[in-house]
């Protein structure tokens, strides 16, 4: 399964221009910010038309300047969850998760029991949504996004605004949720242990470029290091160095993150 | 004194019920789209918020009057006569009141996050689901405040309504208009009294139902 993109965006003084593809598993985009990350995943879910270029999953045409093909997002099956949740504030959190199911009623009854069982959010179901912790928001916005059958779930900073230990949990559940359904996934983050927890493969984002790629494997069975490989040394560097950069108060952890083989 | 009121309260709800639809339309319109001619658009459709209720019933006459362009057809193919009839003062209390549903549902409509539509969209519903799932149910106190105030203005609709559809007991004559009648009238000052109290009775109520909604509306947005 892959995502194929080419494309071109301007806006204003910014201008994203992005050729990647990506291959099922989990996918971390990082990069500072205002690098065209959010804009990226955008695009691709149909919320934001490019000026040029071609989006393709697998081989269906999602996107298409030449031959004039957009499909809209409601078309794409391609789930976001976005930085700031957006749960609907007039529906229960139960709402909001059968708000994008489809299918039969049994089959939307299994699935809805199995993501509430594995996301754990069975005592939320009849809250209002306003009356969810930053937690417990991310955990509906998850399973409201898996509920809608995407096949490819796209996560905008999903642990932005969460203290570690919220974290934490919101990372175990995701992990939880990717061994169980295996969909793939594009993690925009800008921590590297988000990253070398969850992340098969990572691309770096620059000023709206795509300025490196690489594959993790994680290097201690407790998962506190991993490995980036990359075919272009450049692209390690690059990895490296802005990590470094911008952490440095976790400086060893990255350097064991981003050590090359 | 029983057939004004009941006559007001007849034409305001009515009037209510016919801008209700377009009102909505007109509101997400201005609110969510953008095309040549919205400024014009915007300016005709307040425009009988600010422009004399007598001149709204004037041109209102010239329209839909006997002789008028509509009114005639309206005669001729249907054998509707509006002016001086109730559905006529149902018509303008329309015409008068329409700017302040439009006004409340284009506000309420761009207190709401638009993402929630991008939300909705990526979960699978198209646009038509959106606007009855996400847009309408967010913004339905607004709406609701706005129809209450289209009331309120539709039961004190005075000056458009004496000229287009008269002033006719039993038949157009409304609180207002009976009213101003029985001060006309000797002896008539107690009468008028009962009937402006009932006047404001049912605009205070109309007004607070609308301030409530309003705040409740306010709520949401800050939630969001």
């Amino acid at each position: 399964m892959t995502l194929d993109i080419l494309l071109n965006l301007k806006r204003n003084s910014f201008t994203l221009d992005v050729e990647a593809q990506f291959h099922a598993g989990v996918t971390a985009l990082f990069g500072p910010s205002g690098a065209g990350k959010s804009t990226l995943l955008h695009c691709i879910a149909g919320l934001i038309k490019p000026n040029q270029g071609a989006i393709s999953l697998n081989t269906e045409q999602l996107f298409n300047s030449e031959r004039k093909i957009n499909i809209p997002p409601y078309q794409r099956k391609i789930g976001i969850v976005f930085q700031d949740c957006l749960l609907f504030p007039h529906l229960s959190a139960q709402g909001n998760l059968e708000y994008g199911q489809t299918g039969d009623n049994l089959t939307r009854r299994q699935q809805f029991q199995e993501i509430v069982a594995l996301l754990e959010i069975e005592p939320l179901l009849d809250r209002s949504v306003d009356c969810l912790s930053g937690g417990e928001k991310k955990r509906i916005a998850l399973a409201r996004a898996i509920l809608g059958n995407p096949r490819w779930l796209l996560l905008d900073e999903p642990f932005s605004g969460l203290d570690q230990a919220l974290k934490d949990q919101i990372m175990m559940y995701l992990r939880r949720l990717y061994q169980a359904i295996s969909i793939p996934m594009i993690l925009v983050s800008h921590y590297p242990d988000e990253i070398a927890d969850l992340a098969d493969e990572v691309i770096f984002m620059e000023k709206g470029h795509l300025a490196a790629q690489g594959t993790l494997t994680p290097g201690e069975a407790d998962g506190s290091t991993c490995f980036c490989q990359s075919e272009n040394p450049a692209d390690l560097q690059k990895i490296k160095n802005w990590l470094i950069k911008n952490h440095s108060m976790r400086l060893d952890v990255y350097r064991s993150y981003t050590r090359a083989i | 004194m029983f057939d004004a009121v009941w006559i007001s309260l007849k034409v305001a709800s009515v009037s209510m019920l016919v801008i209700l639809v377009p009102g909505i339309g007109l509101g997400w319109l201005l609110a969510r789209r953008r095309f040549v001619g919205q400024s014009l658009l915007h300016s005709l459709l307040y425009l009988p918020m600010v422009i004399p209720p007598v001149v709204t019933g004037y041109l209102t006459l010239l329209v839909f009057g006997k002789h008028g362009f509509i009114g005639r057809l309206l005669d001729h193919y249907c054998g509707i006569s509006l002016a001086f009839n109730w559905t006529g003062a149902v018509l303008v209390s329309s015409i008068v009141s329409m700017p302040l549903l439009v006004r409340s549902v284009k506000l309420s409509m761009e207190m709401i996050d638009r993402r929630f539509s991008d939300a909705s969209a990526v979960l699978g519903a198209g646009p038509v689901r959106t606007f009855y799932s996400i847009t309408l149910p967010l913004a339905g106190p607004g709406i609701f405040a706005g129809l209450i105030l289209a009331f309120a203005r539709g039961l004190g609709e005075f000056g458009a309504t004496v000229i287009f559809a008269g002033n006719i007991p039993g038949k157009t004559q409304t609180i207002a208009l009976a009213v101003y009648s029985m001060i006309q009238t000797p002896d008539g000052d107690a009468a008028a009294m009962r009937l402006a109290t009932v006047s404001i009775v049912l605009a205070v109520l109309a007004v607070i139902t609308s301030d409530y909604l309003s705040r409740k509306m306010q709520t949401v947005g800050v939630n969001q």
